[in-house]
């Protein structure tokens, strides 16, 4: 009994991918130091010292160093990009199945690349997977204002430069503001892309904003000049919460295991407390993500304890005793 | 005792450490006991050397730990899919890799011989043709060379089929492949499309990102391939706490993915009790097909049948259907946003307004410890929880006398 290997190989590989990087820059001559910086720059961290002994000793024949001191390619064409394996085929074929696509590309240019990939079989489909708890109210991705919008976004991301948008705010309040898109975030749970941008104020400030993509009623090209020195990735580095939430968790119902994984799209650090016998995990958190983490760490009950923070406590306190006060009477209160 | 080599053959051991380092975080060298040290301390060098600046470790009382630490929504690509671009490979596997694409580059069409001849001119090195052939095979198989019978002789020729053909056709599939990298199965194989290309993702970011998903893409490749053909298997499966394996059976249906947790199972039709049940999948250490399945289709349809009584993973027990009740205090001119969180996460079960500010929410199910954890989210608004399963219902409420307990006032 086995796993498929097709996934795992060296085509697909870092050396591979860094080496064709050099022999491209290696047609007209590339110097040592420049072949060590891709290497250190692409490859692991380490790969420097498997790999450069290998390609400067000659063992892989794919460089020859000439009088001036640089090395060039001994291959005959420089583009050394490969063509698509079955596997990628395959991939993408399952990607033209899948109803987001229509977001990247045109129904037309659909039909192409379907019919250029007709005789593959797509790696997967849709139906092969059941998200059991899959928000019921994601994007409406075959609405063309939508489809539209997005493109619009799309292209001001790429450009970074500023866009008009008009939508609906969570109190069904129509607003209209320059905003500069920074990323388009997706979240898997919710089926939803949000826009990450930062939004001009008339009066010259500016600060960072979430708009979901299905709120938004139209994008424009907008006249907003950006102010000197603008730069909307400041806003986005560094948005952790310096103190992080302080948990305890217990070995019962196999909480570390359902806890470790379903957070661990988070920065955390964990330890075991052997005077206590628990482990204690802290979480290091976005603002904006407090709710969802409350709401998520009480999905737990009495297997998952906060320490702190101080107004983080205050919160679950509340509502645990919100909640004892609703039932006392009730079921052996 | 060898040298020390960065790229590995197997990837079944890089994944066990890297899934340890990644989700657990807390094993600190001597909690490794199922290898050597010396298998640990090759390991933690190879992903730390993979991994980079996602290694963090700190000392402890029980000595130095290790941990993969990222927040997801940071990383434009997930960086454990490091663990698929680490295979080995000999001198002769990196010099034909390159001397062959770029010998067949041009629309060239070369015989064996020929091919063989052209590169060992290039690379002023000595190939047999035997060698050539095989990586040649080896080529055709993966889809990167074509090979057309003429008279006697095979004549080997590039795949047509490169990313920047497709480009020509929809320009807009270079960002599609940055997003669905992150957003749908087999994401690295989107990192493979994008290495190749020498394309970076500077546009999106992604929530709810479960990192560790990519670790069990070669079983969940085996068990795709099983369902697509109708095949029953056999598996070998860990139990929870990883301390036994066994063999088991079935039919494979579906996978179940939990977007909130971050669990994927495989769903098993099983012939000998004439049930459905689930499996981690990140439990499956093994997979293998034992021929096509008359049944298959009849079983699809019975599950996909029952797929709205099914909360999450269970599938229930004896008693068919179970009813959850949950009375709620709702502000409605303040929190519309909990109920329409209600209709977004609730399963499509009924939502009541008994009077102002005052909801009942019910929903049938097979199993209703699965629905446990998301009452628990309502906890500080929950009036009044009842059900046909007494377990669980007397659970919760034992769960909010311990809590009112464990923080005190």
């Amino acid at each position: 009994m086995g796993t498929n290997s097709d996934l795992f190989s060296e085509v697909y590989g870092c050396y591979y991918s860094v080496v064709a990087k050099i022999l491209e820059q290696a047609g007209d001559g590339i110097s040592k130091s420049d072949i060590e910086k891709l290497v250190n720059s692409h490859a692991f961290y380490d790969s420097a010292f498997h790999l450069l002994p290998k390609l400067f000793s000659d063992e892989w024949s794919l460089l020859k160093r000439q009088a001036d001191g640089k090395y060039y390619s001994k291959l005959q064409w420089p583009d050394t990009r490969r063509p698509m394996t079955g596997l990628e085929k395959a991939w993408l074929k399952a990607l033209l199945l899948d109803r987001r696509i229509l977001l990247f590309v045109a129904p037309d240019e659909l039909a192409a690349l379907k019919s250029a990939l007709s005789d593959i079989p797509p790696l997967f489909l849709t139906e092969d997977f059941h998200t059991y708890d899959l928000a019921a109210d994601g994007d409406p991705y075959e609405d063309e204002t939508y489809i539209q919008n997005f493109r619009s976004i799309l292209k001001a991301c790429v450009t970074k430069s500023p866009v008009y948008i008009q939508y609906e705010s969570g109190k069904q309040r129509r607003l209209a503001r320059n905003i500069v898109p920074y990323h388009i975030n997706y979240s898997v749970r919710d089926d939803k892309f949000r826009l990450l941008g930062v939004l001009l104020k008339g009066d010259g400030r500016h600060k960072k904003v979430t708009l979901n993509f299905a709120r938004i009623r139209s994008v424009e090209s907008s006249t907003a000049v950006l102010p000197v020195h603008f730069n909307a990735e400041k806003y986005f580095v560094q948005k952790t919460h310096a103190t992080p939430i302080v948990l305890e968790i217990s070995e019962e119902r196999n909480a570390l295991e359902r806890f470790m994984l379903q957070f661990a799209s988070w920065e955390k650090q964990t330890e075991y407390d052997e005077e206590k016998e628990c482990y204690t995990c802290r979480i290091y958190y976005d603002r904006q993500d407090e709710t969802e983490l409350l709401i998520r760490i009480l999905s737990f009950g009495p297997v998952v304890k906060v320490l702190g923070p101080e107004g983080f406590l205050t919160q679950i306190k509340e509502r645990i005793n919100r909640q004892y006060r609703l039932n006392i009477g009730e079921n052996d209160f | 005792m060898g040298e020390f080599q960065e790229l590995i053959r197997n990837f079944d051991k890089i994944r066990d450490y890297m899934r340890d380092f990644y989700i657990y975080g807390f094993k600190s060298r001597s909690d490794f006991t199922h290898k050597s040290a010396r298998t640990y301390d090759n390991e933690k060098r190879r992903i730390e050397s993979y991994i980079g600046e996602y290694m963090k470790w700190e000392y402890t009382k029980s000595g130095k730990n290790l941990f993969i630490s990222m927040d997801c929504s940071k990383v434009p690509v997930n960086p454990l899919y490091a663990a698929w671009k680490s295979k080995a490979f000999t001198n002769n596997d990196i010099m034909l890799h390159f001397y062959i694409l770029d010998a067949l580059k041009n629309k060239e069409i070369f015989s064996i011989d020929k091919l063989t001849d052209v590169i060992c001119k290039r690379s002023d090195q000595i190939f047999d043709i035997q060698t050539v052939r095989n990586k040649c095979n080896e080529y055709h198989t993966l889809g990167l060379i074509a090979a057309k019978k003429q008279g006697k002789s095979l004549y080997y020729s590039l795949s047509p089929d490169n990313f920047e053909h497709m480009l020509t056709m929809a320009p807009g599939l270079s960002d599609a492949v940055k997003f669905f990298q992150g957003a749908t199965a087999f994401g690295e194989i989107g990192s493979f499309i994008m290495d190749n290309q020498n394309t970076l993702n500077g546009l999106f970011s992604f929530k709810h990102y479960y990192a560790a998903h990519t670790l069990e893409d070669a079983i969940l490749l085996d068990l795709l391939s099983a369902i697509r053909n109708g095949q029953a298997i056999e598996f070998l499966n860990y139990n929870e706490s990883g301390t036994r394996i066994s063999t088991l059976d079935g039919i494979p249906l579906k996978i179940f993915i939990s977007a909130a947790t971050g669990r994927r199972y495989l769903c098993v039709y099983k012939t000998r009790t004439k049930r459905f049940f689930n499996y981690r999948l990140d439990h499956i250490k093994a997979v293998k097909t034992l021929g096509f399945c008359n049944d298959t289709k009849k079983h699809y349809e019975n599950l996909m049948k029952n797929l709205p009584n099914i909360w999450g993973v269970g599938f229930g027990g004896e008693s068919r259907m179970e009813i959850v009740c949950m009375k709620l205090s709702i502000n409605e001119e303040t929190e519309a946003y909990i109920l329409e969180r209600i209709v977004r996460e609730g399963h499509d079960g009924e939502l009541i307004r008994l009077e102002p500010n005052v909801f009942l929410y019910t929903k049938e199910m097979f199993d209703s410890n699965d629905i446990s954890p998301w009452l628990k989210t309502f906890t500080g608004r929950i009036i009044q929880l009842e059900g046909t399963n007494q377990i669980v219902i007397d659970r919760f409420y034992k769960d909010i006398k311990r809590m009112k307990e464990m923080y005190g006032n």
